[in-house]
């Protein structure tokens, strides 16, 4: 099927002009598989953090929403384990008027501000709505551990102060630690 | 006991059975046999009897010349030496007799004068062609002194030498009646006596002496056939048997035969009943012969008033059926007859004309036969199974097209170049003009002709008379015709059918054949054109204007009204400036009078083209007939004779009995020519009709054309009427198709390509529900007629739903069109009474809804100036849907959100058919379906001028495609111009705002348009540079017109059968056409229009249309097809 004029353009875009913290490159063998990486907002717990994600646009876009998935594990209420994301606009706010950009930037400002109200995972959100500070300072760990692979060695060193370390009684931590044997 | 009133014998015991004797016995044997007098005289022994009469001769005179006298034995009297020695009163030497008879031809004269005159010593042989029959002198009672010296002396001479055994006598005329043959037939006595006759006794046969008139038979009365035989002083002794009185009357009423009996055997005592074998000498009477001629005028006279004919036709009916019995009965079989008639037989002509008659028995006698003769069983199984194969084969032998045929240039002053084969058309009709009999080609017998030999001997193996140059005589078996004179296959017609397949350039042909054949008056006036012509060569104006007056420099052309201008513009734009002058003698123009105009002395002014309608001609007809036939006083159509007429499209004069037909056939013309893609459009007779206009003997005669082709057509001997038709198909028509190929390969006129494409078109909800409605409902009343067993009776109304069906596929609003309303009224109402519903009040509601979506009229000023300034500058922005930019058809929602048409549209319907409720893209507001706004502008000013049209309104799917297609091909900006095809002239109407609205130019042409108006929105439509639109009907621009400056065609609705749209389509795709045509045809889907396309793969309708069914069978065929479609 001859690609929709409309992802030519919305390609095109993307590459000319790309949003500051986003990126989005399509694969070279199939023009509707995005490679997309978001950075965390600076005031939120994924600040420093670059997340991978998948973006898959189907064939009837853009009368259904495309498909979007974290492939980068990230501690958050409104995301699952799998990477899977409960955001409106992805489901039943979509419109065709919406684009693989302002989609993406939902998607960042969702890491900015995390709905625990329509939570995806049960565990997070009871957490974060229960206890916000160790919500964030497990947030922060999971960035720490999964989302700062991007940088050097030294750079990472530098910002290690700014995150907590996990402690070994945690209940997060065997979680994280087979998680990062998989990754 | 009277027998004045029966016509058989009383049934009763048949005595002679029980008195056998010997006698009786024998004659019983050899009565059958009669004809053969094989008994009376043994066969070898009647041969040579000839012979040893020339051996005496030889030996009397020598007997050294055996084998000379043998060998000019040619003639059984051969040449009578007694009598030529007793003439000159010398002897003559053998060998000088020899010389003497090589030199004369054996002629008694020339032999006798030569011995005379010695030219016999110098003179040679006369050629064997020239010889004439050798000639006995003979004791003739019939002699009459004839000029023929000849004839005269010998008959004078001979009378002296009557000691000679009489050799047959020689005549030169024929006499009053000539004998054929004998045969034997048992009549029966109606008196009794004693030896009222014996054996060897003539007996006179005769027929009731009170005859009523044949004019008086009416056809409820039993026609008297009774046929006495009486004594020589002429008091009746019984009568012919029945079946043999049947035919023998008729001969005899009809003047046709002499009988002449003479008993064979009679018992002694005869009673009343008894039976009395006679021998009937069989000879044909003169006035059979004359009876010919009368009967052509006479058939030429009736023409106009074929349907008043029956009782004429009948008596022919007889007398052909007696014909062919007598030849029959006496064992006379054709000398030679063509191989079309030799095919048939004689069976097969009475069996025609029984089922003509639909006697009682002829079943039976058809069915021995069929077990006789098994190929007419074959042929007419064969036949049933033909239908669209029978007409391709009829055409195929019309379609032999030889290739390198040849050609001819046509003249300088035609201004176009024509094709190849379009030069051997030119050549073709030139040399059918020209009235050359076809040298080469040895004068052929007519086939509807049989040539019979005289026959030499008699029943009693005496010589018969012979007369001289008469050795034979013709016979037509299928009229009944006798004659004695060679019928010659004429080509008496200087025209013919030129049945080009559309688009091959009929016209232009025509044309070429305009210029290069022109008449000597024409002709004359070309070469003189400069030089002055003196008073005295100029041709007077005759004194009185009572005749048909003859038109020397005019073709007359007959076209469909749609084609007038056509043929004019094709008349001027094919002849060099001032070549040619044409006129188009319709409405107003018909002030003038042609005669004045056309007559031999205005001839250097007269037009030499005129074209004119068949309406025009009929309401002239119909004038002319008002008048008693004087067609000269108003200067007419009919005022003049033309030197060439042309009917354009000729199958509107299929129909015989049509007065158009018939204004046709007056038409006065040296040359006549038809113009048809079709000349057979589905029956036999629709040729007819093109054979007597083009007035081609013998075919042009009705009755013949029934015996010949319709009767066994219709008695499903198809493989020989067709095989008749080829034949008179052959010599008259040249048809080539567009698919015919060259030797080489090359196509006769390599026409761009053409592309069909089917467009499946989804009903909108509203017309879906509405479709729905009516196809259940037709359905239900389909399978209750079926139930009912009243599917017949009902089939009109069910035909009506149908069309119901099919125009709710175009538009919902066309279901409550008025005439259809009216069309199924009835149905409904049946329906509804049945059902106790009212359920029509549903589809009314329905269709309210329909037209309360549709119809509101949507006030874009009531959003005011700024909304509409905000959409305008909104609308060199991108689709936010589709990114196309600018929009396609912006379309606006109720809260004033822009997207293309189709985006928009898509996205409610996948919202709907998810469940939701349907949003806004952009504000995610409810949406009402209702409130979408088409933005429409005009074109070439799009700031100036900006509207909103409501959605969908007056609207349907089908005319949405087909806006859809056509802005698409305006933002081409190509100027391509398109033709819209429907055959529903409401729909047009329909489409007709929508395009409006869209701001798309078009035009519009159907059958309800004057001549005038359609001529010149032709003429605009070809001129216009813009890529303006055509809607046309189906009907009124299916045939005929030229639309090659179009290169789109949509087809908004499918016909029954492929073939009508088909020919829609080569309007626009043909000959002149230089483009690639690409052709839509919208097809709703999941319709009834699916199913139609299916019908027409399996060409059902045509062949029911073929004519080859009855209309019964049609009307099953039919409903087959109607449970297909609402299956």
């Amino acid at each position: 099927m001859a690609l929709p004029k409309r992802i030519i353009k919305e390609t095109e875009r993307l590459m000319a002009e790309p949003v500051p913290g986003i990126s989005a490159v399509p694969h070279g063998d199939n023009l509707r598989y995005f490679d997309v990486t978001i950075d965390g907002p600076e005031s939120s717990p994924y600040n420093h953090g670059r997340y991978k994600l998948e973006l898959f646009l189907p064939d009837d876009y853009p009368m259904t929403p495309p498909k979007v998935r974290f492939m980068t594990k990230i501690y958050h209420p409104n995301i699952d384990k799998l990477g899977r994301i409960c955001l409106d606009v992805l489901k039943s706010n979509w419109s065709p008027a919406l684009q693989i950009r302002t989609i993406l930037l939902s998607i960042q400002a969702l890491l900015g501000a995390p709905n625990p109200d329509d939570p995806l995972d049960p565990n997070v959100a009871k957490k974060w709505v229960d206890d916000p500070d160790d919500a964030i300072r497990e947030a922060k760990v999971w960035t720490w551990k999964f989302g700062m692979d991007y940088l050097g060695f030294e750079e990472r060193k530098k910002l290690r102060s700014d995150f907590p370390t996990m402690a070994k009684g945690d209940e997060n931590y065997h979680r994280a630690k087979i998680s990062d044997g998989t990754t | 006991m009277s027998f004045a009133e029966s016509e058989g014998p009383p049934a009763k015991k048949r005595r002679f059975f029980t008195e056998s004797s010997d006698i009786l016995d024998a004659s019983i044997k050899c009565e059958p046999s009669l004809p053969d007098k094989t008994d009376a005289f043994p066969s070898d022994l009647a041969k040579e009897t000839p012979i040893k009469n020339e051996v005496e001769q030889s030996e009397s005179s020598n007997g050294t010349h055996d084998h000379d006298v043998r060998a000019q034995d040619c003639s059984p009297g051969g040449f009578d030496l007694e009598t030529f020695e007793s003439f000159i009163g010398d002897k003559v030497a053998p060998d000088v007799l020899r010389r003497l008879r090589e030199a004369s031809g054996d002629t008694m004269e020339r032999a006798v004068n030569m011995y005379f005159d010695g030219s016999w010593k110098t003179a040679t042989k006369p050629s064997n062609g020239t010889r004439v029959p050798p000639k006995t002198m003979t004791i003739n009672s019939f002699a009459k002194p004839t000029a023929n010296g000849c004839n005269s002396k010998g008959a004078l001479k001979s009378e002296h030498s009557k000691a000679k055994v009489s050799p047959p006598p020689l005549r030169d005329s024929m006499p009053e009646y000539r004998y054929i043959g004998a045969f034997g037939v048992g009549g029966w006595a109606t008196r009794s006596g004693t030896s009222l006759l014996n054996h060897g006794d003539k007996v006179k046969i005769e027929r009731q002496k009170i005859q009523p008139k044949s004019t008086k038979l009416s056809a409820t009365r039993r026609v008297d056939v009774v046929v006495r035989f009486t004594d020589t002083k002429g008091s009746e002794i019984g009568r012919l048997p029945r079946d043999t009185a049947n035919w023998v009357s008729t001969l005899i009423d009809e003047k046709v035969c002499r009988f002449e009996g003479t008993c064979v055997y009679a018992p002694e005592r005869i009673r009343t009943n008894d039976t009395i074998f006679l021998q009937l000498r069989c000879s044909l009477l003169r006035t059979a012969f004359d009876n010919d001629s009368f009967r052509l005028a006479d058939n030429r006279t009736t023409g106009m008033f074929e349907e008043k004919e029956t009782s004429e036709e009948k008596q022919l009916r007889l007398r052909q059926v007696a014909l062919v019995k007598v030849f029959e009965e006496v064992n006379l079989l054709p000398s030679r007859t063509t191989s079309t008639t030799a095919k048939h037989k004689r069976e097969g002509l009475l069996q025609a004309a029984e089922v003509a008659e639909q006697y009682e028995q002829s079943k039976a006698k058809a069915e021995k036969r069929e077990t006789k003769g098994g190929d007419t069983s074959e042929e007419a199984e064969d036949g049933q199974e033909l239908e669209q194969d029978q007409l391709d084969s009829l055409y195929k032998k019309a379609q032999s097209f030889d290739f390198d045929a040849p050609a001819a240039e046509p003249a300088d002053t035609f201004a176009m170049d024509l094709r190849h084969y379009q030069k051997q058309a030119l050549h073709w009709m030139m040399s059918k003009e020209k009235n050359e009999k076809n040298k080469e080609c040895e004068v052929s017998m007519h086939p509807l002709w049989e040539e019979y030999s005289w026959p030499t001997k008699d029943m009693d193996d005496k010589e018969t008379t012979k007369i001289k140059c008469q050795d034979s005589f013709y016979v037509n078996p299928y009229s009944g015709e006798l004659s004695l004179k060679f019928p010659v296959q004429e080509q008496n017609c200087l025209g013919g059918i030129l049945a080009d397949e559309m688009g091959l350039g009929k016209t232009i042909e025509m044309m070429s054949l305009v210029h290069s054949q022109k008449s000597e008056v024409w002709e004359s006036l070309d070469q003189n054109r400069s030089a002055p012509t003196s008073v005295n060569s100029l041709p007077r104006l005759p004194a009185t204007h009572a005749n048909v007056e003859w038109a020397p420099c005019t073709t007359l052309v007959v076209a469909p009204m749609s084609l007038l201008a056509q043929w004019q513009s094709e008349a001027e734009n094919a002849s060099k400036d001032g070549t040619l002058r044409s006129m188009v003698y319709y409405g107003s123009e018909k002030s003038a009078n042609l005669q004045t105009l056309c007559c031999e002395i205005n001839a250097a002014s007269a037009p030499n083209v005129i074209v004119t309608s068949y309406g025009v001609l009929l309401s002239e007809f119909n004038q002319v007939a008002a008048r008693g036939g004087d067609r000269a006083t108003y200067g007419g159509l009919f005022s003049l004779k033309y030197f060439r007429v042309i009917l354009d499209e000729a199958h509107h004069i299929k129909n015989r009995q049509s007065k158009t037909a018939k204004a046709c056939y007056e038409i006065e013309a040296d040359h006549r020519w038809v113009l048809t893609g079709t000349p057979i459009v589905n029956r036999l007779e629709d040729l007819f009709s093109l054979v007597r206009f083009l007035r081609v003997e013998p075919w042009s005669n009705f009755s013949f054309w029934r015996t010949f082709i319709t009767v066994p057509f219709e008695s499903k001997n198809f493989m020989r009427a067709l095989d008749v038709v080829q034949t008179v198909l052959e010599p008259l028509v040249l048809r080539r198709t567009k698919d015919m190929k060259t030797p080489t390969g090359e196509a006769l006129v390599p026409l761009p390509p053409k592309t069909i494409k089917i467009v499946n078109i989804e009903l909108s909800d509203s017309e879906r529900e509405i479709y729905d409605y009516i196809f259940t409902r037709a359905r239900r009343t389909f399978q209750a007629t079926v139930e009912a067993g009243t599917v017949l009776r009902s089939y009109t109304s069910i035909f009506a739903q149908i069309m119901r069906l099919r125009q709710s596929c175009c538009h919902p609003i066309l279901t409550r069109n008025l005439n259809v309303v009216a069309d199924e009224e009835d149905a409904a109402e049946v329906a509804d009474a049945a059902s106790g519903l009212a359920d029509d009040m549903d589809l009314q509601s329905l269709i309210e809804r329909f037209a309360a979506e549709t119809d509101d009229s949507a006030n874009s000023n009531a959003f005011g100036a700024h909304v509409l300034e905000q959409i305008r500058d909104e609308a060199e922005n991108e689709c936010p849907i589709c990114s196309e930019e600018p929009m396609c058809e912006q379309t606006v929602t109720g809260c004033w959100h822009s997207a293309c048409k189709k985006c928009l549209l898509d996205y409610i319907k996948h919202q709907t058919d998810k469940g939701e409720i349907p949003r806004c893209f952009s504000c995610r507001e409810p949406l009402n379906t209702r409130d979408i706004f088409e933005v429409v502008r005009d074109e070439g000013h799009p700031e100036s001028k900006i509207g909103l049209q409501r959605l969908g309104s007056n609207s349907s799917a089908k005319i949405g495609e087909l806006l859809g297609n056509l802005k698409a091909l305006r933002k081409e900006g190509s100027g391509i111009k398109s033709v819209v095809f429907s055959q529903f002239t409401s729909f047009l109407s329909l489409i007709e705002p929508a395009l409006t609205r869209a701001g798309l130019p078009f035009m519009r042409l159907d059958g309800s348009m004057a001549q005038k108006t359609r001529a010149a929105v032709l003429k605009e439509f070809a001129s216009s540079k813009k890529g303006i639109v055509l809607l046309l009907s189906l009907r009124a621009g299916g045939v005929g017109l030229n639309l090659t400056m179009a290169k789109r065609v949509y087809m908004m609705d499918p016909w029954w059968s492929f073939a009508v749209e088909a020919q829609a389509i080569d309007r626009v795709h043909r000959m002149g056409q230089v483009d690639e045509v690409q052709v839509c045809r919208f097809i709703v889907k999941d319709s009834i229009e699916e199913k139609m396309l299916r019908i027409q793969d399996r060409k059902k309708f045509i062949a029911s249309s073929l004519g080859m069914m009855s209309d019964e069978e049609k009307k099953l065929q039919r409903i087959e097809d109607i449970k297909e479609l609402l299956s």
